[in-house]
């Protein structure tokens, strides 16, 4: 490889500067929201990871009853016993005030080092953690929360996960009421060779394999995936602008390659040029975006904790640590990238004839045959989702669909478009109406690519949209009638309750105890309701399935209401049996929704849960009436009870609570949006650029035959004007197809519940405004341009001399 | 008189300095008659051209097309000039690429609200190229691209065709052709046509020659 | 948090409360000291009521050491010992009890020392000890009455214990009756008056099987049982002890402790009769001069010692079977069985900690 006639290649760019910041900004932006959504992905996934190892001892085995209940100490006893070196785990919710903490009781006496999660290196840490009042170990911000909710000391360790608090298993015990009883227990990677099988000693165990995924993970899995469909569809619409940059660049380059192998540079190493060259710009403009997607992702990542951590109650750090494992990665996406979408501009050097017609013939104008074929596979593609529609099942399913709806629509645009520009040319009369079709359909090719970016862009905003304002009013709606209850209290302990339980009847229309507990059904952890005969249920409570006999089913103690995710997991039907932990079964005779919980969810009889379950916490009420009595209430409870400020709380501001998750959840997606939407406002800005500098030897001569430069650029306004309009029409009906498989397929494989669709005219007409400002601002420069065109320019296309 | 051109001057700013292209030029063209206009590379015969398309302006001197000075015309003014008035002929781009050869030859015409069909056929069958009238110009082999610009041209019958060698592209069998046409149409709707050229041999074949050397009209 | 910091915690707690960092660590503790119940000279000691836990003291220990062979002659040492240390006096039932037991087992040749330890809270029944029948035993480690017993539940013994490369299952029958240490079971410990009750059954014969690395071997030997609980044993500036169990050749037994100090120390012995009568030495009546240290994982350890007790013509060399008995727990200390040359033959075991 000569470096001069590297040199040579290389100047092409000194005078198209504007180009190669077009090539390094549309790379770098794809790079960047890649590698950005990338990076939160990760730091989540690690967080979990370390959540789960910390908090769950996952990476030992456990052994768990079978029947989703509790361990007795004695069964860890004899286990210790017979020679295993296991240790006792109790772990579960408490109540500090008004802060429900995860508390995991552990024996540090027992714990295998491979497991000791906090590191307590100084003896008197250990004797405050053991003796006396024991301690909380908690992170920072659990730290906060607990103050002056506990007489417990508290002390901070770094790395633990919010939320959550090691504490002796013997403190543990006395506050989560467990009469000693397990939870799990852990079983440590050396033991003696020759024992007696677990099976033999405690068979009422089982054995859960080590290194199982976290749950949250698992529960979160989808939330990933979307992020990670939204930066996708973010880097295609990146690659897209760098398609249409390298694109240019290798065609009005087609001379100097002439050129350059007339003088004696081979083929092999013209087009090796190219690839460094390429590859040069892939990994500056690639580090470029890695380091702005550290930007993205560092804003980006305390509302996706939010998000989290209000959807899944998984706890994700608000800082991001950089990792190098991104750089790599980034720096390899771009350069995929890049390499992709040159690979075709490189094959045709590749097969260039020497004496290929310097002239640059008509990249961005070849003829509309090529329309046809994409229009073949934007159709195959689109049947291809109507088939995966019908057959997928799974969670990858519905994203495939979404896939190639977004591509298929997308492939269709142009020569969709074409056809009507075809059409209008045909019914124009006056002349120069004629030539606007005629130069706009011709400018198609061009433009193509971007207005498929702005086609991906918009229906992904509409379709997103869509789904997030049906959920917003669907779950305003249901909170409504789920919070029936006027009044919320919580009892500080037993005795309370009880003294509570004989002062509410005389103080309120009625008495609504909430009261559950946690056990496994069908192999996952949940939580088990009772609720009271009352009409405020019969009357209130959003049941999807249902009959008018099932409240009293479930008052009968006989029927067992499931929420609409296990109800959809599909183990389950209406009329089926359902095994609850302790080993008895109930009837299920409804299915209830359940917005915004991760997990499944049963409800009996109130009586049924005290008689199977004694020792349920009573702490938790609800209460009916009138709302203007809630103030007087509130009072009377503060003075007869001395209950803190927290333990009472109205309907309005636990639904203002309950509302602030789902606003944050969707805050997250709703910048992803915009920020597509700017790269495919780039993508356009970057193809107008590009036409803008091939339009003058096609304008000339309608200039010459009388039109104003001014009149010109009027067209090309209205051009681009009506391409955006049409590509903004043909949005929506895509966005609304977005927007049914993402509440029917997508939320249902993901969450487990399925929304209603709603249409909100008004945000698409919101969204029309916004891409006509960015329309305006894209071809405002190549405009300006234009109108700024010296007579000079104009006539040197027609001068003798070129 | 159609054209009528007195003491015009041109210069250009380069990375030179300001370069005179045309000192005090003058000549007339009448209705109907044709001019020649030769002279060496850089002589100012293309600038002198497009100053008489109303497609640039002139520093000094005036530009009479029809008794109406194109020079103090406005943007607007000069646009419509070029509309009605004149047509232009360049060696290459002269066709509207997004458009197919029927639809080139109607467009000035079209434009300038002179559009008759008789005419047209008339012409179409003149210059040889009613089978190509589907076509699009990057069809088109060089000469007949050139009949196309001149059909079209023509078809807006412009009292004045500014031709900026129009022939440069072509053989010499061709090119005759080609000017031949151009002569016998021009002639037969009483247009005036200037023609930019450095072939004595097609200027010699014109009413009218004038040689610019150094950006005067040579004695 | 990891159990070796625990029990160094908590053992350094109970047997070594000079050493600075435990002192200040245990501020708090110390000042509920006073919750705890302290040995009283002329208090009697009850069997087999005494062999069982006392969780109002802090600490107490059931300690037994074996001189053993092989049947091909080899030698061969073990021990296995249950600490019981309270962080508050009594015992609570569940998992939120006060009381942490401690196992430590070793079995030392000349060539290797093996040494296992286990923790875990009383309570719930992971590890305790047992009147009647007699138990102690923490997971899978036992010492345990074998139910013929004739007149003491001590009197005949299984114990077992293992580690990653060992294992012992040993049956100990006595010979003698149990011997009180110091003034009728009240043991002191400095000359400021801590004090310990502290009684002895030294004449164990002891028979089984010592596995080592995956082989058997049968033994039989001399063994001898240590039980001790306090809550202050040591005066504050008392650094380590020394502390030797003697089985002279002639059936006598000799039991004697050096505590050490910043001054000449405190010195305790026991004269025991082959027949159990016993005969408290004063202090100047035994010399101990180490004669020999090894270096033991960078420590200067006396592993030889020249012991004379003049007034019963006792003059005699200790020497460790193997020097690196070194017990490497979360409070680490020098466990191993000696041999005796001189005036008399004999075996035994020697305990050092605080170097």
């Amino acid at each position: 490889m000569s470096w001069i006639a590297f040199w040579a290649l290389l100047s092409h760019w000194r005078y198209r500067p504007l180009q190669l910041a077009t090539l390094i900004v549309g790379v770098a932006l794809a790079t960047a929201l890649w590698s950005g959504v990338q990076a939160i992905n990760a730091e989540a996934r690690a967080s979990y990871g370390r959540a789960a190892a910390v908090l769950e001892q996952n990476q030992l085995e456990q052994l768990v009853a079978k029947d989703g209940g509790r361990i007795l100490a004695h069964t860890y006893v004899k286990l210790r016993r017979a020679g295993w070196n296991v240790s006792p785990v109790i772990e579960g919710d408490h109540r500090f005030g008004q802060s429900r903490v995860r508390l995991i009781g552990i024996d540090p006496l027992s714990m295998p080092s491979e497991a000791q999660a906090v590191s307590v290196s100084s003896a008197p840490d250990l004797v405050d953690f053991v003796g006396g009042p024991g301690q909380l170990i908690v992170s920072a911000a659990t730290a906060a929360r607990l103050k002056e909710a506990t007489s417990i000391p508290v002390r901070i360790a770094a790395d633990l996960p919010d939320g959550a608090a090691f504490i002796d298993i013997g403190a543990a015990d006395r506050l989560l009421n467990r009469n000693g009883e397990l939870s799990r227990i852990v079983v440590a990677r050396s033991q003696r060779p020759g024992l007696e099988p677990i099976g033999a000693i405690a068979p009422e165990l089982a054995l859960k394999d080590a290194g199982e995924q976290p749950n949250v993970a698992r529960l979160t899995d989808s939330f990933h995936l979307n992020l990670t469909a939204f930066g996708f569809l973010a880097f295609v619409v990146g690659l897209f602008i760098v398609y249409s940059a390298t694109g240019l660049a290798f065609e009005q380059r087609r001379g100097t390659f002439r050129t350059l192998r007339s003088l004696g540079v081979s083929l092999h190493s013209l087009t090796a040029m190219l690839l460094v060259e390429t590859i040069f710009f892939a990994l500056i403009s690639g580090a470029i975006g890695v380091i702005l997607g550290y930007f993205v992702a560092s804003a980006l990542l305390p509302g996706v904790a939010a998000t989290l951590r209000g959807l899944y109650g998984a706890s994700v750090p608000g800082a991001l640590s950089f990792r190098p494992e991104w750089w790599l990665a980034g720096l390899a996406i771009a350069l995929i990238g890049t390499v992709l979408s040159s690979a075709q501009h490189l094959w045709r050097v590749w097969k260039m004839p020497i004496l290929a017609a310097a002239q640059h013939r008509a990249w961005a104008m070849t003829s509309m045959k090529g329309l046809i074929g994409q229009a073949s596979i934007g159709a195959i593609l689109l049947l291809a989702s109507c088939l995966l529609i019908v057959v997928g099942k799974s969670l990858y399913a519905g994203f495939a669909v979404l896939a190639t709806l977004l591509m298929g629509t997308a492939l269709i645009l142009p020569p969709m478009l074409a056809v009507v520009m075809a059409m209008g040319k045909k019914r124009s009369n006056h002349v120069l109406i004629h030539w606007f079709w005629a130069d706009t359909s011709q400018q198609l090719p061009g433009l193509s690519l971007a207005l498929m970016a702005l086609l991906l862009a918009l229906s992904a905003n509409i379709g997103v949209g869509t789904m997030v304002s049906s959920f917003r009013q669907t779950f305003l709606g249901w909170l409504d009638q789920r919070l029936a209850a006027e009044v919320y209290v919580t009892a500080r302990d037993e005795h309370e309750a009880e003294r509570l339980r004989q002062w509410f009847p005389d103080h309120a229309k009625a008495t609504l105890p909430i009261w559950s507990t946690e056990g496994e059904v069908f192999g996952q952890q949940m939580q088990i309701y009772g609720v009271a005969d009352d009409a405020t249920y019969r009357d209130h409570w959003p049941l999807i399935l249902g009959s008018p006999t099932t409240w009293d089913a479930v008052a009968s103690g006989r029927g067992a209401l499931i929420n609409e995710q296990l109800w959809r997991a599909g183990k389950l039907s209406l009329g089926g049996q359902i095994e609850l932990p302790g080993g008895w079964e109930a009837r299920v005779v409804g299915v209830f929704s359940d917005y915004g919980n991760p997990s499944g969810q049963v409800i009996i009889g109130l009586d049924a849960l005290v008689r199977h379950y004694p020792d349920v916490p009573k702490l938790r009420y609800g209460l009916r009436m009138e709302p203007d009595q809630v103030p007087s209430f509130r009072r009377r409870l503060a003075e007869k009870f001395g209950l803190p400020e927290n333990n009472i709380i109205d309907q309005a501001s636990l639904k203002q609570q309950s509302t602030a998750i789902f606003e944050q959840t969707f805050a997250v997606t709703g910048t992803l949006n915009v920020l597509t939407l700017a790269v495919a406002g780039f993508a356009m800005f970057s193809s107008l650029l590009t036409l803008s500098s091939l339009r003058l030897p096609q304008l000339a001569p309608v200039w010459a035959m009388g039109l104003r430069r001014r009149d010109l650029a009027l067209v090309e306004v209205v051009r681009t004007l009506a391409l955006w309009l049409a590509t903004f029409i043909a949005s929506v009906p895509v966005g609304l197809a977005l927007a049914w498989v993402l509440l029917a397929i997508i939320n249902v494989e993901a969450f487990g519940w399925r929304l209603p669709i709603i249409l909100f005219p008004l945000d698409w007409l919101r969204l029309g405004v916004v891409a006509l400002v960015a329309a305006i601002i894209s071809v405002a420069v190549p405009i300006r341009r234009l109108a700024r065109t010296e007579s000079g320019d104009l006539l040197k296309v027609f001068a003798n001399e070129r | 008189m159609i054209l009528s051109l007195s003491d015009i001057k041109k210069s250009y700013q380069t990375a030179e300095g300001r370069i005179p292209v045309l000192r005090g030029v003058s000549f007339v063209l009448a209705k109907g008659e044709s001019l020649a206009l030769t002279g060496e590379s850089g002589s100012g015969k293309s600038t002198l051209l497009h100053l008489a398309g109303g497609l640039d302006k002139p520093d000094s001197g005036t530009i009479l097309v029809n008794g109406r000075d194109i020079t103090k015309l406005d943007d607007v003014g000069r646009a419509e000039f070029r509309r009605t008035d004149v047509g232009v002929i360049f060696q290459q781009f002269n066709l509207i690429p997004s458009l197919d050869v029927r639809a080139n030859v109607s467009f000035h015409a079209k434009l300038a609200r002179r559009f008759d069909p008789l005419w047209e056929g008339e012409l179409v069958e003149a210059l040889g190229i009613g089978q190509l009238l589907r076509r699009y110009p990057e069809q088109l082999s060089g000469g007949q691209q050139q009949r196309v610009a001149i059909g079209r041209t023509l078809a807006a019958r412009p009292p004045l065709v500014l031709a900026d060698e129009p022939t440069g592209n072509l053989d010499e069998s061709t090119a005759d052709a080609v000017l031949e046409i151009m002569l016998r149409l021009t002639r037969s709707a009483g247009i005036a046509l200037l023609l930019v050229t450095h072939s004595n041999r097609l200027a010699d074949r014109l009413d009218h020659r004038i040689t610019l050397t150094s950006g005067k009209v040579a004695a | 948090m990891n159990a070796r910091t625990i029990l160094f915690t908590i053992l350094a707690a109970a047997l070594f409360p000079p050493i600075a960092v435990v002192a200040q660590g245990f501020a708090g503790l110390g000042s509920k000291a006073e919750g705890f119940a302290v040995p009283q000279r002329g208090t009697k000691l009850e069997f087999p009521r005494d062999h069982g836990p006392h969780p109002n003291f802090r600490i107490e220990w059931w300690y037994i050491t074996a001189n053993l062979q092989a049947a091909d002659g080899r030698q061969l040492g073990a021990q296995w010992t249950l600490f019981r240390s309270a962080l508050a006096p009594g015992e609570r039932q569940g998992w939120s009890s006060p009381q942490v037991w401690i196992g430590h087992a070793a079995v030392t040749t000349e060539s290797r020392h093996y040494v296992a330890e286990r923790l875990a809270r009383g309570g719930i029944g992971q590890a305790g000890a047992n009147i009647e029948p007699f138990e102690a035993w923490i997971n899978d480690w036992q010492m345990k009455s074998s139910g013929t017993a004739t007149q003491d539940e001590l009197d005949n013994l299984d114990l077992s214990a293992n580690g990653p490369e060992f294992a012992y299952k040993l049956t100990l029958q006595a010979k003698g009756p149990l011997v009180l240490q110091g003034d009728h079971g009240y043991s002191v410990k400095s000359s400021a008056g801590q004090a310990s009750y502290y009684y002895s059954q030294p004449f164990y014969e002891a028979a089984g099987t010592v596995t080592l690395d995956g082989v058997s071997h049968e033994v039989t030997g001399k063994a001898w049982l240590d039980r001790e609980w306090s809550s202050q044993p040591l005066a504050s500036d008392q650094t380590g002890w020394d502390w030797f169990s003697l089985h002279l050749a002639s059936g006598e037994k000799v039991m004697a402790f050096h505590l050490r100090d910043k001054g000449l120390g405190y010195t305790s012995a026991n004269w025991i009769g082959a027949d159990g009568r016993t005969w408290p030495l004063r202090s100047d009546e035994v010399l101990f001069e180490p004669v020999r240290t090894a270096d033991v994982g960078g420590k200067a350890i006396p592993v030889e010692w020249r012991l004379r007790i003049p007034k019963r013509g006792l003059d005699i060399r200790t020497k460790a079977l193997n020097d690196q008995a070194w017990m490497k727990t979360s409070t680490p200390y020098w466990e191993g069985p000696i041999t005796l040359e001189g005036s008399t033959s004999g075996r035994g075991y020697l305990e050092m900690t605080g170097y």
